[in-house]
């Protein structure tokens, strides 16, 4: 596995390029305009993880590697590993840079920069969660199709929820949610990571090439 | 003999096309050639002793060992070159040795900068930057550098100009020197396989129809070529499968011995691998 996970990140340091520039245009909007662009970089990272997927299939590195005694699921385990190191690091990088500028303006809280990041490592988390088993049945050119799907579904339910189906929420339940608020969201992503990757082990396993 | 690889009622259903094997025993310490024409199954067969595509039926046993129960201990054994090229090309050579030695057990990093000097291909050299022939030879220095005891090569020299396939018949000549390697070589060069080949088998709609020693095969197989008033009177059980050209035939016969004096009168050609597969699937039985 460790070799797996090596060739993908000799492949995201060929995108050197393209971190430098989100990284210019994340500096550029958080000093100008005084932006939240904390989701900027590990997006940006988790976006790069997808492409190797994307381009070990233009290379047709699926089928080598299912001829080498690695085994399918170290595959999986190896692109899961990669693009949460990725991810994070990408996410320490925005929590330094928020810092810096923060102290540099003088009005810098770190518990909410803290809390703003971890929300966004978490909600990345959640997306790859949900992309990377479609991305594994399908290949990446039908599995864009299914993400659109998917990305097109969420959101007509989020509108149907919030706009119109009106819900009552009890009060109670916010003070609930407001409390428990790290700990449930991590249980969510937690869960959400964990069924992402039992799903795309079993796609995968059964994947031809 | 040993068999390196034992396959028995293999079944692969796709909905145009059906490989359906009743037994095979492949021979260790050969050459084996793999010919058919482009859809025949060569590679579905390949793609199943890899265990890279699932199998509705049949049992594959590789070096003794079931295929299924022991999959990563006897691909540790394995070396493969695939028809198109497969690392990704933003890697390099050196990216590719750090990769490996953590896949293989027995990763022989200096076993491979060996073949990469011998190949004149720098370490760091990245693989978009270079030519069909040296990455392929890439790919080759990798399947051999784990020390495997079989290596398979799909189409591994197509497309190479003859000196690159030359050099590379050569690292494979070397490789079968000792008696435990064994060579499945599927290819359409034929040519190749005459170099290098011990044995022969020849898939044809996704059954094996013909496994013989390659000797064997040079040997007793001919071709008969007659006019029309001679074709009609040879006895059609000597027959194998013909051609009819546009001033005579051309007859394929598997007893080049017996045809010959039989036939005193008949010009009987040697056969090449080319030929013998241009007969079976163009010929009329």
């Amino acid at each position: 596995m460790i070799g797996m996970i090596k060739k993908d990140l000799y492949m995201i340091r060929n995108n050197y390029k393209a971190l430098g520039v989100a990284l210019v245009i994340y500096l550029f909007y958080s000093i100008t305009f005084n932006m939240d662009m904390s989701f900027f970089l590990p997006f940006m990272g988790l976006m790069i993880c997808i492409s190797t997927i994307n381009y070990d299939e233009y290379n047709n590195w699926h089928t080598y590697a299912a001829s080498l005694p690695q085994g399918r699921i170290n595959i999986i385990k190896s692109k899961y590993i990669t693009t949460l190191i990725v991810v994070a690091l990408l996410t320490i990088v925005s929590l330094i840079s928020s810092t810096i500028i923060g102290n540099i303006r003088g009005s810098f809280d770190f518990i909410d920069t803290l809390s703003t990041m971890f929300g966004m490592l978490l909600a990345i988390i959640v997306i790859m969660s949900v992309l990377y088993p479609v991305l594994f049945k399908y290949g990446y050119e039908k599995g864009r199709l299914a993400m659109m799907l998917i990305g097109v579904s969420i959101m007509g339910l989020f509108v149907l929820f919030t706009k119109v189906v009106k819900i009552n929420v009890s009060a109670n339940f916010i003070n609930f949610l407001d409390t428990y608020f790290i700990p449930l969201a991590l249980l969510v992503t937690i869960l959400f990571l964990t069924i992402s990757y039992i799903l795309a082990k079993k796609f995968y396993s059964k994947r031809e090439f | 003999m040993k068999n390196v690889i034992e396959i028995k009622n293999l079944k692969k259903n796709y909905p145009d096309f059906t490989l359906d094997i009743d037994k095979l025993n492949i021979p260790s310490g050969e050459v084996i050639g793999l010919i058919g024409e482009n859809g025949a199954g060569k590679t579905t067969l390949i793609k199943l002793i890899l265990n890279i595509i699932n199998k509705e039926s049949g049992d594959i046993k590789i070096f003794n060992k079931d295929l299924k129960d022991n999959e990563f201990s006897i691909k540790e054994d394995i070396g493969v070159v695939l028809d198109n090229t497969f690392f990704p090309e933003t890697l390099s050579s050196k990216d590719i040795e750090s990769i490996m030695k953590d896949i293989y057990k027995n990763w022989d990093s200096k076993l491979f900068h060996k073949y990469l000097k011998d190949f004149k291909i720098k370490d760091n050299q990245i693989l978009k930057t270079m030519s069909k022939g040296m990455r392929k030879k890439v790919e080759i220095a990798t399947a051999l550098s784990h020390q495997p005891k079989l290596l398979i090569l799909d189409e591994a020299t197509s497309g190479l100009d003859p000196i690159v396939r030359s050099e590379i018949l050569d690292i494979f000549l070397d490789f079968i020197k000792d008696e435990e390697h064994t060579i499945i070589l599927s290819t359409h060069i034929t040519s190749d396989l005459e170099h290098i080949a011990d044995h022969i088998i020849f898939i044809k709609d996704g059954k094996i129809f013909l496994q013989k020693d390659k000797d064997e095969i040079i040997d007793n197989y001919g071709i008969l070529k007659c006019n029309i008033d001679d074709f009609n009177k040879i006895d059609k059980k000597d027959i194998v499968s013909y051609k009819k050209n546009r001033y005579d035939y051309e007859i394929l016969i598997d007893d080049k011995t017996k045809c010959k004096k039989k036939y005193k009168d008949y010009v009987i050609d040697k056969i090449s691998l080319e030929e013998l597969m241009l007969l079976i699937i163009k010929g009329v039985k």
